[in-house]
């Protein structure tokens, strides 16, 4: 992956929005312009930093986060950039520092009524493997996208709606351990695996109010994608959803949809994929929230193998006054694998089971000024033992955002 | 038929047949010129932008406001129930801001109750739909409804009149208000007037047909969750001595006697062995948003308005000789002459007023909002029906909301911070390996 070109990306969105700045009346800069400097602090403290089977030594963390959010705005068109760097420094195990970039722009602008063009891109980490905290620093790896698409829409007077257009994407990462076709289609684990990709695709979105709250919507994608270094699993992935959206301001928030499509492997394999996901989210008049989401799909990875992955998530959430907010959020998920070459022995199934619970107070001290506890425990197990851990991890937040 | 390339052109057609089939008949769309520019981002999210008389329901609902209006009730009444300052006020021929023909206030006399432990009652016929604040003359501790709904307690023993601790949405017609008093506790007087400091509505009011701008709903939902003390101030304060004021009552008088308390310029308004009204006169040389501050001693109920019209109450934490800050209201203003009042029972005092002139221009309402963590956009862009419900629905706004009638009927030490939830990322999202397509 290109590291400079990466960052080329993310400043050139943030030189754009810097060049617009300087370049308007101070009048005007005041009417489009805006920024918003950020920092977090978090102090963390974890039993099992190498998140192994059984416990390992713990350690404590420092890690700091300065970002400005700026962007330069109109009716018809919208700069942005996030400039953040992501600092992380453990007292005891100083090989597991890491510093990331968090870079972000994109630009956006209204070509004809309902007809926009729209360009970001985001070299931000990722993380990488399933089953691991998404924080912990050990399982990020710096990624970029950079993303462009043409989008049309029109509303009727009846509260239709459409939406179409066309979308690519560059996507270049660090290298990570995947499983990739090797000869004759078979899987073969590959260490240093590059998943640079381009893609590209159209989209096609449809939505009719039912009520004042509530619609309906289908919506259809068809792209097609290259690996740079895995041809056998370039594919092209058709897939339509429909769904059933309802918005009340007091009382019942839910979305619901389920669809399915194909899964085209350049290797010759047709994979089905099929997907179910609701969200519910209530607000009870005594001030808990509660929010309930789950997913159900069946798909499969760039080898062609079969997954069938299911994850639900809880959260719970009370205010006390408007300042201090406690959140219990809990989740879990399933990975099953359901690759055809595994069928004659289910042992071998690396299906994975995993979940969370944390347990966070938040207090707004100022404004701007934000300080949060929080508890989490993590723990991964499943028929495939290798990345099975347990994690109690204890963070104190501090956020100031101007 | 001729291929070419190697595309086939049947599924295209099969998309447009469906495109036929599945969009709207009628040849007049409801895209504008206006509607250039952002997009939903969110698969079945509405891209149409709203109406400012659709915002005005919306946010009349989120705000817990709509049992004052029935269905099939015109949005000037949503409007009135918003604002009504710019309802009651209309503009004359030479640009003053003068009283429409509604005045939107009623007062009664109050019979006392013929049997003991009765409730007192008067129906009052309110003149036109409006968040109201009920003040009461009397004395002793009383609990009040209004059509069977609780207003609240209030004790106008230490002022001869004190204020409900709510507001009140009333459509306009008829209402019956009951009192129910306690031991030795008697109402002479009610008043049911239009809560005038509070004022939601786009800079230049509302209008029916015209599309939300990001300006506007910044600008109303920042009023309406009580955050335009946040507005970046313009220019010095301007400051009155407590001492300073043009006119006292009988029991209202200067003093340096400070009792061990801070003083600002060594003396303080106080109000003797009973309650006191002191007026102070300010010059402003332009119209806008001010912020009203004072500096007062004595944790009793005190009342405070400016030109009689923008009617606060307010309650200090200070105990003994301390004095503290409160703030009272955040209003526009116009430029000239301004009387501030002041009633503050026994004992009680004012060492300092403060008014703070703001920078209120959409681009600032914008900013506030969006350092909430609520979405904003270009100050005279268009909202899409999208971000207006995803503001609305957002935790922050809800909890704000959920008290609204509560703490806007008061002024006080208390800042409207909540705590913001855009803090909190996601417990899980999907890594990189292994790489199922849709999460690259």
């Amino acid at each position: 992956m290109s590291v400079l070109r990466s960052i080329a990306f993310g400043l050139a969105g943030a030189a754009t929005a810097l060049l617009a700045t300087s370049a308007v009346a101070e009048e005007a800069v005041e009417r489009r312009v805006w920024w918003h400097p950020s920092l977090q602090l978090q102090g963390v403290a974890d039993d099992n930093a190498f998140l192994e089977d059984g416990g390992s030594a713990g350690d404590v963390g420092f890690w700091l986060t300065p970002r400005l959010e700026l962007g330069v705005r109109a009716p018809s068109y919208e700069v942005g950039a996030d400039l953040g760097v992501d600092v992380r420094r453990h007292s005891q195990h100083q090989d597991y520092d890491e510093t990331f970039a968090r870079v972000s722009g994109f630009g956006e602008i209204g070509l004809l009524p309902g007809l926009s063009l729209r360009v970001s891109d985001a070299f931000v980490p990722q993380p990488v493997r399933l089953g691991l905290p998404d924080d912990q620093p050990s399982n990020l790896l710096q990624s970029n996208r950079l993303e462009g698409s043409l989008r049309y829409w029109r509303a009727g007077p009846d509260g239709r709606e459409i939406a179409f257009g066309v979308k690519g994407a560059r996507f270049d990462s660090e290298s990570f351990a995947a499983l990739v076709p090797g000869p004759g289609g078979a899987p073969l684990p590959d260490p240093d695996f590059d998943a640079d990709f381009w893609e590209g695709g159209g989209f096609l979105e449809l939505q009719s109010a039912l009520t004042r709250r509530a619609s309906v919507y289908l919506a259809g994608t068809a792209r097609y994608r290259t690996f740079d270094e895995s041809p056998q699993s370039d594919l092209g992935e058709y897939t339509a959803i429909a769904g059933l959206r309802m918005q009340r301001l007091r009382g019942l928030q839910l979305d619901v949809a389920g669809g399915g499509g194909v899964l085209d492997f350049r290797s010759g394999r047709s994979v089905p994929r099929f997907l179910g996901r609701f969200d519910l989210g209530y607000r009870h008049r005594s001030g808990w929230r509660l929010g309930v989401g789950g997913q159900h799909r069946f798909t499969a990875d760039l080898a062609g193998n079969d997954f069938i992955d299911t994850t639900g998530r809880l959260t719970l959430e009370r205010y006390f006054g408007t300042r201090t907010a406690a959140t219990l959020t809990l989740f879990a998920s399933y990975l099953q694998d359901e690759s055809q070459a595994l069928q004659s022995d289910p042992l071998a199934r690396r299906n994975n089971f995993f979940g969370g619970v944390e347990l966070a107070l938040r207090r707004q001290l100022a404004r701007q000024l934000q300080i949060g506890l929080a508890y989490r425990y993590w723990e991964n197990a499943g028929s495939f033992g290798a990345d099975d851990f347990q994690q109690n991890r204890g963070m104190l937040t501090l956020i100031y955002r101007e | 038929m001729e291929r070419i390339g190697l595309v086939d052109p049947r599924p295209l057609l099969l998309v447009c047949a469906a495109l036929l089939v599945l969009l709207p008949s009628q040849p007049s769309w409801g895209q504008t010129p206006e509607g250039i520019g952002m997009l939903p981002r969110v698969v079945g999210g509405s891209g149409s932008v709203i109406d400012e008389d659709e915002w005005a329901a919306l946010l009349i609902e989120a705000l817990g406001l709509d049992d004052a209006l029935q269905a099939g009730e015109g949005s000037v009444d949503a409007f009135s129930l918003l604002c009504a300052d710019a309802a009651e006020l209309v503009t004359d021929a030479e640009g003053r801001r003068v009283p429409a023909d509604a005045a939107f206030a009623v007062a009664s006399e109050v019979t006392p109750a013929r049997n003991p432990g009765d409730p007192v009652r008067v129906v009052l016929d309110i003149p036109a739909t409006a968040l109201y604040q009920l003040s009461v003359e009397g004395e002793g501790l009383q609990r009040w409804t209004a059509d069977q709904r609780v207003i609240g307690h209030l004790d106008p023993t230490s002022l001869g009149v004190a204020l409900a601790p709510t507001l009140v949405p009333l459509r306009k017609g008829s209402h019956e208000l009951a009192g129910y008093m306690g031991r030795r506790a008697r109402a002479e007087r009610i008043e049911l007037s239009a809560f005038r400091p509070l004022c939601i509505a786009p800079a230049d009011g509302w209008h029916a047909e015209r599309p939300l701008s990001h300006g506007a709903a910044a600008r109303t939902l920042v009023r309406a969750l009580g955050l335009e003390r946040y507005l970046p101030r313009l220019g010095d304060n301007v400051e009155i001595e407590g001492e300073s004021f043009a006119s006292a009552s009988g029991w209202g008088g200067r003093t340096n006697e400070t009792q061990g308390a801070k003083v600002s310029g060594d003396a303080w308004a106080r109000a003797g062995d009973s309650a006191a009204e002191f007026e102070y006169r300010i010059h402003l040389d332009e119209p806008g948003v001010f912020s009203l501050f004072a500096r007062t001693r004595g944790a009793e109920a005190q009342l405070w308005s400016i030109d009689g019209r923008y009617r606060i109450g307010a309650r200090a934490e200070s105990r003994g000789a301390r004095f503290s800050w409160i703030h009272l209201m955040t209003t526009p203003l116009g430029s000239g002459e301004h009387a501030i009042r002041a009633l503050v029972p026994r004992g009680g005092g004012i060492d300092v007023i403060r008014v703070t002139r703001h920078r209120a221009t959409s681009v600032h309402y914008v900013d506030v909002l969006e350092q909430m963590g609520f979405r904003g956009g270009a100050p005279d862009a268009l909202v899409t029906r999208e971000v207006a419900l995803g503001n609305l629905l957002r935790p922050a706004f809800a909890e704000l909301a959920a008290e609204f009638r509560e703490r806007m009927a008061q002024g006080g030490p208390d800042e409207p911070i909540v705590a913001v939830d855009g803090a909190l990322p996601p417990l899980y999202s999907r890594p990189l390996s292994p790489s199922l397509p849709s999460e690259l």
